[in-house]
């Protein structure tokens, strides 16, 4: 019988957000459009327009061992350009942000090929080779894994994930690399490790508390839903937890 | 082992205050008799990266300017999460209570009593005030930022 | 205006109340003459270096004159202070790192520089071997000759080297036995009298596991054991015995029984705090991290002073864990570097934990009818994986939805391993008081990290992804040594040796199974008397209370030094 993947537990809105994030079968919603050349801008690792710095000569040109893997596995167009490995990294407010550090992790490590994902409480990291980091932040930060105002794009300089937002709704960011214009759109003027950039950047309109509330992936009994509400997934992680315990007996099937 | 006689409250608005709000709050506060001594706190706002790829680069930020509270301007650091006061008595914090209540329009806020701030000394204050540390002082700054409080004077 | 006149009102009454006698409201009153701050020459240097800074930047500073003059000082921060837990003491963070804080240096000196030995081998070797008399009024006798000794008196040989009584004064043995009778026939000052220091539930029960045993509670001068290592203790130790020896039963220094006590003092007759380490830790015994947690429950004292208050027994384990085992053993003998004060004091300020364990009682009550403020092992709740559950699930979702409720808590707890600790910590003391069950209350630990991982889809830095998610399969299910598990373990443990916000945390979880049940010793009767000591510099009955103490000033500590170094 095959595996058929279930994406986790649980009956609530959360639940159900965190497993459409998480199946590659799901088209994620498009909110918004920010151009190739923005993103490159946002991560600071190239001049947009540049060639894309190299680890290692192409593929094609170099002698590759004669491996059974490697006729298995297909390389990214990253790997086979043989460009280095560049990262993006996100911090997530726990009022209501749409994606959360594992929920990252598990949604990029179904969709997403060749990447190393690390996964921290108050940031998630994502490395890969960089052709491949510029197409996976694209649909990291254009689809409903993201909001201007409540996720930072941010390579150090993290902190604000548990903080309460400020008075605009935006969450805090010492660094103020993303800020909300008057006209209601937030716009990065400064890349994701702090660095300023000559020109603006829009990553569109933060969305409202009822489209948060309702796409989130975090529990929150303020703000959201309440953890204690989904009783499926808690009765479901004491399952695990109970059968791992047993499982430490190293019990022999019947 | 400490024993403070002078009760404290803080004011807790649900949203991190933007430095014009700040302003108008400790204007407010500043002018209701019966403060002994006031504390803001919040996340840093520093002039320069801390840490990181682009560390010691210029961090621009527009909330890291000079705000003007009674007749004192203060250069605000931090982004303003909390108020904290030590106040005279209780019916002083019935007053800000009431201040507080006509404030908070567009956010709910949260008025807490306890205890908040240091009341006296530690080693820290030691090494900083030497021996006779100045009670209405201690705590109200960080330890090793050398800029220490500021005194505000309003017509009250 | 009438504000004006309250404020002025109040003014005038503190005024009056520092000045007594004198007219305050007279423009003349002697109070003036003082000068007031400029008295002080560190103030004015203040005043003066921040007229400098005000002339710099042009904004107003340091003004105690005018500050006092009715204006209100206001400071900005982005670090908060703590409240140290169940103290009342408000520190900074910078107050809580060990080399700062006296009563940190000394709870660890206090137990580096000890070691119990056993006298009946001893006594065995001169009753049987050479035919001595071991008589009440001999072993008075030796212990005279032992505290002159051992701190660094000279005996047996002349012109000896000796130690300066004032750098030594935290150095004695006293004794201690289950015998009363012998007891009572010794020197009160060299006896700890177990009847007199404990519950009488905990004596009865303390006496009985001591049995007629003697036992040496020794402690080196904390000077020796920084100089050297923990590994000094015994040595140090043990040749001041053997001279002891040699001196009150008139022997001759070089007979061969000198050799079966120097063996007895050393090797076969010595309880270490800490057993030594693998050769890849690089240290010796009476190190932190060979302290199993069932000695280290038993080292704490809290369940001595409270026994009805198994909760605040625990969380004096917890603060004292934290800091010994990550604040000065991973913090730095491990990981090197100023260490992870931050993070470690997350577990004993604020009274956070405090807070979410009494919650974790009040549910045992109602739900199970523990009564937990008369610890027994008769009312506990039989450990099943379901109760356990469910014991960790409420204690775990109450503190989430805290956390949810009052933001400044979600920010005092900025970073997820500080509230991950918290959070499990207070899941595992409540179902090990509940229980009775250390393992149990390790289990309930590792079910709270996966439901809090999973609720707010993060947790703390990665090692957690390590050991808190694989912890489910360790906690009940190591058959080798099913017994005592908990209390056997320690820093070292392969799955415990890595990460902050844990060793303290389990080490409480494990004692607070015992002092759920009313237990008067968690692993050791022999550790639990030994601490009882109240001659001893740190209080191990209240160890954040010394830590307070310790930040503002007040803790005195041993290991003086101002009698060798030139005078300031």
């Amino acid at each position: 019988m095959a595996y058929k993947p279930q994406y986790g537990p649980g009956t609530s809105i959360v639940a159900e957000n965190r497993r459409k994030q998480m199946n590659p079968g799901q088209k994620l919603e498009k909110v918004r459009s920010v151009t190739d050349e923005d993103i490159v801008l946002i991560l600071g690792h190239r001049a947009p327009g540049s060639a894309y710095p190299s680890a290692h000569p192409p593929l094609a040109e170099q002698q590759e061992p004669d491996c059974p893997m490697r006729k298995i596995v297909k390389p990214t167009e990253g790997a086979q350009a043989g460009d280095r490995v560049r990262y993006i990294q996100f911090a997530d407010s726990m009022f209501n942000a749409p994606s959360q550090p594992y929920q990252r992790t598990y949604t990029e490590m179904y969709r997403f090929r060749g990447i190393d994902p690390g996964t921290l409480s108050g940031r998630q990291i994502v490395e890969c080779r960089e052709r491949d980091l510029e197409k996976y932040s694209k649909e990291l930060i254009e689809t409903e894994m993201f909001d201007p105002a409540l996720v930072g794009i941010r390579g150090a300089t993290v902190h604000g994930h548990s903080l309460r937002l400020a008075e605009d709704g935006m969450m805090f960011d010492m660094l103020q690399r993303n800020v909300l214009g008057e006209d209601g759109i937030v716009k990065y003027v400064k890349n994701q490790i702090g660095e300023p950039l000559d020109r603006a950047v829009a990553v569109g309109k933060p969305m409202d508390q009822k489209w948060l509330k309702a796409h989130t992936t975090i529990y929150h009994s303020l703000v959201g839903t309440a953890y204690r509400d989904d009783t499926e997934y808690v009765e479901y992680v004491q399952r695990i937890h109970s059968l791992r315990t047993k499982y430490g007996f190293m019990p022999k099937e019947e | 082992m400490t024993n403070a006689a002078f009760p404290q409250v803080r004011i807790v608005p649900i949203r991190m205050l933007k430095p014009r709000t700040a302003e108008r709050l400790l204007n407010m506060l500043a002018g209701i008799a019966g403060i002994r001594r006031m504390m803001i706190h919040g996340p840093g706002l520093p002039k320069k990266v801390p840490y990181g790829p682009a560390r010691g680069s210029p961090n621009p930020h527009s909330d890291r300017r000079a705000i003007h509270v009674g007749d004192a301007e203060i250069a605000l650091s931090i982004q303003v999460g909390e108020v904290i006061l030590e106040v005279e008595d209780a019916s002083v914090i019935e007053e800000i209570r009431s201040h507080c209540d006509g404030f908070f329009v567009e956010f709910p806020y949260r008025l807490q009593e306890g205890r908040f701030m240091k009341t006296a000394p530690t080693l820290v204050d030691y090494a900083k005030y030497g021996p006779d540390a100045d009670t209405t002082l201690i705590g109200l700054a960080d330890p090793r930022n050398g800029e220490g409080p500021v005194v505000i004077r309003k017509e009250q | 205006m009438a504000k004006i006149e309250r404020s002025q009102k109040l003014f005038l009454k503190a005024l009056k109340e520092k000045f007594q006698g004198q007219d305050v409201e007279s423009e003349t009153a002697e109070f003036y003459k003082f000068n007031g701050v400029r008295q002080s020459p560190r103030k004015m240097e203040f005043m003066k270096a921040s007229r400098a800074v005000e002339m710099d930047r042009g904004v107003s500073m340091y003004d105690p004159e005018r500050c006092h003059l009715g204006g209100i000082p206001m400071g900005q921060r982005q670090l908060m202070t703590y409240e140290v837990s169940n103290t009342g003491v408000f520190v900074e963070g910078d107050d809580l790192h060990f080399v700062n804080n006296a009563a940190m240096q000394q709870m660890w000196d206090d137990i580096r520089r000890t070691v119990i030995v056993g006298m009946d081998l001893a006594h065995q070797t001169l009753q049987k071997r050479l035919g001595k008399e071991v008589t009440p009024e001999t072993i008075n006798e030796y212990l005279h000759i032992l505290n002159h000794a051992m701190p660094g008196g000279a005996v047996v040989q002349e012109h000896m080297v000796e130690t300066h009584p004032g750098l030594v004064d935290d150095c004695y043995v006293k004794v201690f036995t289950g015998d009363q009778e012998l007891a009572d026939d010794l020197e009160p000052q060299f006896v700890l009298d177990v009847e007199k220091l404990f519950p009488a539930k905990q004596a009865e029960a303390l006496s009985a596991a001591v049995g007629k045993s003697l036992w040496q509670a020794i402690h080196i001068p904390t000077t020796v054991s920084r100089t050297c290592d923990g590994g000094t203790t015994s040595r140090w130790s043990a040749m001041q015995i053997g001279m002891s020896f040699i001196a009150a039963y008139r022997m001759c220094a070089g007979e061969a029984a000198v050799a079966d006590l120097s063996y007895a003092a050393k090797h076969a007759g010595v309880i270490q705090m800490a057993s030594h380490l693998p050769a890849r830790r690089a240290r010796g015994p009476n190190e932190p991290g060979g302290i199993m947690f069932g000695v280290f429950s038993d080292i704490i004292q809290a369940n001595r002073k409270y026994p009805n208050d198994p909760a605040k027994a625990s969380l004096e384990v917890v603060g004292a864990g934290t800091m010994l085992f990550d604040q000065i053993w991973l913090g730095s003998y491990m990981s090197g570097g100023v260490g992870f004060t931050q993070y470690a004091t997350a577990a004993y300020t604020d009274n956070i934990l405090d807070e979410f364990t009494y919650y974790g009682m009040d549910y045992a009550k109602d739900k199970y009818k523990v009564d937990w403020k008369n610890p027994s092992p008769g009312d506990k709740v039989k450990p099943t994986q379901e109760i356990v559950n469910d014991l960790a699930t409420e204690v775990t979702l109450n503190a989430m939805e805290q956390y949810e409720q009052y933001p400044t808590m979600m920010e005092d707890h900025f970073g997820g391993s500080q509230r991950a600790g918290v959070i499990a910590a207070a899941s595992g003391l409540t179902t090990s008081i509940t229980t009775g069950n250390s393992n149990a209350g390790l289990n309930a630990w590792y079910l709270s990290m996966l439901l809090h991982k999973d609720g707010w889809s993060r947790l703390g830095f990665f090692g957690y992804d390590l050991q808190d998610q694989c912890g489910s399969a360790n906690s009940l299910s190591m058959v080798s040594d099913r017994g005592l598990m908990g209390e056997l373990r320690g820093p070292n443990y392969p799955n415990y040796a890595m990460n902050v916000g844990h060793q303290g945390e389990y080490a409480a979880i494990v004692g607070s199974s015992h002092y759920g049940r009313g237990d008067a010793f968690c692993y050791s009767p022999l550790v639990k008397v030994c601490f009882a000591d109240p001659s001893l510099k740190f209080d191990f009955a209240e160890p954040r209370r010394e830590f307070a103490k310790g930040a503002i000033r007040e803790f005195m500590p041993a290991g003086e030094r101002s009698l060798i170094i030139p005078a300031r």
